[in-house]
C-alpha cells in the first residue's frame, strides 16, 4: 500500500467530518493539527472509522490520543502499512 | 400541579419574567416579521411531503421548511455531527438573540441558561446511522450517532457554540414541553440566571420519526393538504406535523431595561398537569378537567381573571375527541367567557410539530400582542357540531394584553401558559430592523 493510497484514505476521513477540500488543505497546510481544522476529539475517532473503510488500517482509539494532526496520523499509517507491504512481498 | 407562581402579571416589576427576543423558524417564513406577515395573509405551509418518499408510508402531507440557509448558520464540520432538528436550534437561536439585541459575550457564563423541549430528538440521524448498521455493519455507523440523535443534542450544541455554563436542559413531553420551557426559564431565573435560551425545534419528517407517533391514530393520512388538518372541524382526520420552530431569549425585566431593550411581552404565568388515561375519556367532562385545571391556575398565577383572557392559542389536535376536551376545558376554566374569546390555531399552517409548535404559539401570541391582531386559523370547512368557540379564521384585528397559550402532550400531559403585553410594549419594528444599535 503506498502513500498516496493512505492519502487517500486520510483526505477522505476529513471530508467525512466535514473539513471541506481537505486534499488542497493538506497540500498548502502540511504542519495543520486537528485543533487548526476545529475537529474534536470525536471528529478523529470519525476519521480513523473512515480511513479504516478506506484502506483497512484500524487504528486503536488510544493510539489516536497521541495523534493531533493529519500529518501524524499519515506516519503512523506508513508505519503500519510498511510491514504489511514486506510481509504481501515475502 | 407541577409547579410554583411565577413573577408577572403586573408589566415591568423588576423580577418580572420576559421574552426579549424570539425567532419563529417556519414553513411559511423564519424570523418575526416574515412568519407574521405570511401567518396574517392565510398563508399555508402544508404541502405534499419531499423530504423522503411516502409511496408505502400512509402520512402524505406535512409542513416542510425549506427557505433556511442552514448552512449559514451551521458549517459542514457542524452539520455532519447534527441532525437538522439541532441544525434549525442553532439558526433560530442566532435570529433571537439578534432579535433581542442580546450579545451574549456581555453576559456571565454561568448566568446563561439553554433550556429546549423536544418531541422527536435527532430521529432522522438516528434512521440513517441504524440503517448503515444493518446494511454495512456496526463500522459503517457515524461516531456522531453518540452525540447527535438524542434529545438533548440541541441544548448541548447550543451551550457548547455559546458558552454558556449555567443551567442546562431539555423537556421530552410531547407538545406540552414547548411551553413548560418557560416555566422552567423562570425557576432558573429566580436561581440566579440572568439570560435563558428557550424554545423548541423539530424535524421528524422521516419514516422512523413518523413512525413513532403514527401509533396515537392522530397523524392526518389525508393526501390533500387543503383538507388534512382541520382543527375543530366536522370529521377532522388528525393533525398534519412539520419541522421548525421558534427560540427565545428570556429574562428578568431589569435585565432587559437595564440592557436598554424594550421587552416583547410578560411571561405571566404557567401551569401544568398530567391526567394519564383520563385525557381520552369519553367523557369530555373528564378529558377536559386535567387541562381546565392548568388554565385554572396558570391565570391565578398570573393575577388573571377568566375574563381578562383576549385571546387562545389552542392546541387543536384535529381529533373530535381532543378537539371536545379543549372547547369543554375553556368552558370549565372561563365560564361563558370561553364561548366568545377568540380562538386561533396558527399551526393549522405550520404543523403541530410536538414541542416547536407550542414554542412558535408562544412567538405568534407574541406578535399578536404586538401587532393588536388574532392570527388566523388556516383551515376550512364547518366546524364540529361540539366546537361552541369563535375559531379566527381571517386576522382580526382586536385590543389584546393577555394571551392564554395552550399545549397537550400525548399520554396526559397538559400546559397553559399566560402572556401579557409589558406596560411598554415595544415598537413593532424596532427589533426587526435594528437588530445591532
Amino acid at each position: 500500500m503506498n502513500e498516496s493510497t493512505l492519502l487517500a484514505a486520510l483526505v477522505a476521513g476529513l471530508e467525512a467530518v466535514g473539513v471541506d477540500g481537505a486534499a488542497a488543505v493538506l497540500a498548502e497546510r502540511p504542519g495543520v493539527t486537528f485543533a487548526d481544522l476545529d475537529v474534536d476529539s470525536l471528529g478523529v475517532i470519525e476519521i480513523a472509522a473512515r480511513i479504516e473503510d478506506e484502506c483497512g488500517i484500524a487504528v486503536p482509539d488510544a493510539d489516536l490520543d497521541d495523534l493531533d494532526s493529519p500529518a501524524a496520523v499519515l506516519d503512523h499509517l506508513l508505519a503500519v502499512a510498511a510491514p504489511v507491504e514486506l510481509a504481501g512481498a515475502s | 400541579m407541577m409547579t410554583t407562581p411565577l413573577p408577572g402579571g403586573s408589566g415591568e416589576r423588576d423580577d418580572a419574567v420576559v421574552i426579549s427576543g424570539l425567532a419563529p423558524l417556519t414553513a411559511i417564513g423564519s424570523g418575526a416579521a416574515t412568519y407574521w406577515a405570511a401567518l396574517v395573509a392565510g398563508t399555508s405551509g402544508l404541502s405534499k411531503i419531499t423530504r423522503f418518499d411516502t409511496e408505502t408510508f400512509p402520512v402524505k402531507v406535512a409542513a416542510e421548511v425549506h427557505d433556511v440557509d442552514l448552512a449559514a448558520a451551521v458549517d459542514r464540520r457542524l452539520a455532519v455531527a447534527t441532525d437538522r432538528w439541532t441544525q434549525f436550534g442553532l439558526a433560530a437561536t442566532e435570529l433571537a438573540l439578534a432579535d433581542g439585541q442580546v450579545d451574549l459575550a456581555a453576559f456571565d457564563p454561568y448566568g446563561v441558561a439553554v433550556i429546549t423541549a423536544s418531541g422527536s430528538g435527532g430521529n432522522e440521524f438516528g434512521q440513517r446511522e441504524i440503517a448503515a448498521l444493518w446494511t454495512r455493519g456496526p463500522k459503517a455507523v457515524s461516531v456522531y450517532q453518540s452525540i447527535a440523535w438524542f434529545y438533548a443534542a440541541t441544548t448541548g450544541q447550543l451551550s457548547i457554540r455559546h458558552g454558556s455554563k449555567g443551567m442546562c436542559g431539555v423537556l421530552v413531553e410531547g407538545a406540552a414541553g414547548g411551553l413548560d420551557a418557560f416555566a422552567q426559564a423562570a425557576r432558573a431565573l429566580r436561581s440566579g440566571t440572568d439570560l435563558a435560551l428557550v424554545g423548541a425545534t423539530e424535524a421528524p419528517l422521516s419514516p422512523y420519526a413518523l413512525t413513532c407517533v403514527l401509533g396515537s391514530g392522530l397523524l392526518s393520512t389525508a393526501s390533500d393538504p387543503a383538507t388534512a388538518y382541520r382543527p375543530f372541524g366536522a370529521g377532522a382526520a388528525g393533525y398534519v406535523t412539520g419541522e421548525g420552530g421558534a427560540m427565545f431569549t428570556v429574562e428578568r425585566a431589569s435585565s432587559c431595561r437595564d440592557r436598554g431593550v424594550a421587552p416583547h411581552a410578560v411571561v405571566a404565568g404557567h401551569a401544568a398537569t398530567h391526567d394519564g388515561r383520563r385525557h381520552r375519556s369519553a367523557d369530555p367532562e373528564i378529558a377536559a378537567a386535567g387541562l381546565a385545571e392548568a388554565i385554572t391556575a396558570a391565570l391565578a398565577r398570573a393575577g388573571a381573571a377568566s375574563g381578562d383572557v383576549d385571546v387562545v392559542f389552542a392546541d387543536g389536535a384535529g381529533a373530535g375527541d381532543l378537539d371536545q376536551a379543549e372547547v369543554t376545558a375553556l368552558r370549565l376554566a372561563l365560564g361563558a367567557h370561553g364561548a366568545t374569546v377568540p380562538v386561533t390555531v396558527p399551526k393549522a399552517a405550520t404543523g403541530r410539530m410536538e414541542a416547536a409548535s407550542a414554542a412558535l404559539d408562544v412567538a405568534a401570541a407574541v406578535l399578536a400582542l404586538e401587532h393588536q391582531v388574532v392570527p388566523p386559523t388556516a383551515t376550512t370547512g364547518p366546524l364540529a357540531a361540539t366546537a361552541e368557540i369563535d375559531l379566527v379564521r381571517t386576522a382580526r384585528p382586536a385590543s389584546l394584553g393577555t394571551a392564554l397559550v395552550l399545549a397537550r402532550g400525548h399520554g396526559g400531559f397538559n400546559s397553559a401558559l399566560v402572556l401579557q403585553r409589558p406596560s411598554h410594549p415595544s415598537p413593532t419594528t424596532t427589533h426587526e430592523e435594528n437588530p445591532n444599535p
